[in-house]
């Protein structure tokens, strides 16, 4: 990681603020944009915590996150099972109701 | 050091966490972010906040919340292990200890000390995706 020009670390006073959140938001935007969103170029996936555990493989992270989810539906509670593989880790569980991925365009 | 009686904050949290409040905004350049920490008397206002629009706040502020402890991935035998990452594993930023509001109660200088916050400005809550040091740092061990 490249070292800062500046080796002073910052303060902002209120006056300051206003100006530096403004110009915080456009670089946060341009962050969001220069990201590899993969094949579908342009859609932003929003929400994409899972709640879960690692799995050995895809195939029992598919059964346990079946499993979980059927059995948070014996309480009432509607889970989205999913299983992700982020590097060398296979995620599997279950995205609450409101927390389902959700592509959007920019 | 830290009045270990007292709840120790998280200084890398979510909104959404218990007592959360923001303690500094993620500036820097898109390329390279820094933390530019607030005076006490800079309080962001809704106003602020509604201009985020469709941006995850934390790409924008940094939180600092009351720690999980055992319900955060990050915490290991007792201590924030990603405060412990961040010391070992990356570079110092800055050459002063950042003046920071929550430093009293901050968890990784009270575990860590000022080696975490020569590096903390350059952490950002919601890491970039891609291989940058950040990323690799966030992962928690197990």
């Amino acid at each position: 990681m490249a070292l800062s020009s500046t080796r002073k670390p910052s303060l902002v006073s209120a006056r300051e603020l206003p100006k530096l959140v403004s110009a915080a938001v456009k670089a946060a935007s341009a962050r969001v944009q220069g990201a590899d969103t993969g094949p579908s170029s342009g859609a932003l996936v929003l929400k994409w915590e899972l709640v879960g555990r690692r799995a050995r493989s895809l195939a029992q992270g598919e059964e346990l996150a079946a499993a979980i989810t059927a059995e948070l539906g014996k309480s009432g509670f509607k889970a989205q099972p999913a299983v992700l593989g982020v590097g060398k880790e296979i995620i599997c569980g279950f995205f609450e109701p409101p927390n389902v991925p959700l592509a959007r365009d920019l | 050091m830290a009045d270990r009686a007292a709840p120790l904050s998280c200084p890398s949290a979510q909104p959404d966490m218990v007592d959360a409040r923001i303690f500094g905004v993620v500036a820097g350049s898109a390329e390279e972010p820094r933390i530019a920490y607030l005076k006490a008397e800079a309080a962001v206002t809704d106003e602020m906040l509604e201009g985020l629009g469709d941006l995850n706040p934390t790409q924008v502020f940094r939180y600092a919340a009351r720690c999980e402890e055992s319900r955060c991935a990050q915490y290991s035998n007792g201590c924030c292990s990603l405060g412990q990452r961040i010391a070992e594993m990356l570079p110092e930023v800055t050459d002063s200890l950042p003046s920071c509001q929550i430093r009293p109660s901050c968890r990784w200088y009270a575990e860590v000390g000022r080696p975490a916050c020569l590096r903390c400005p350059q952490v950002m809550t919601l890491v970039p995706s891609g291989g940058s040091a950040l990323a690799r740092v966030a992962v928690p061990e197990g």
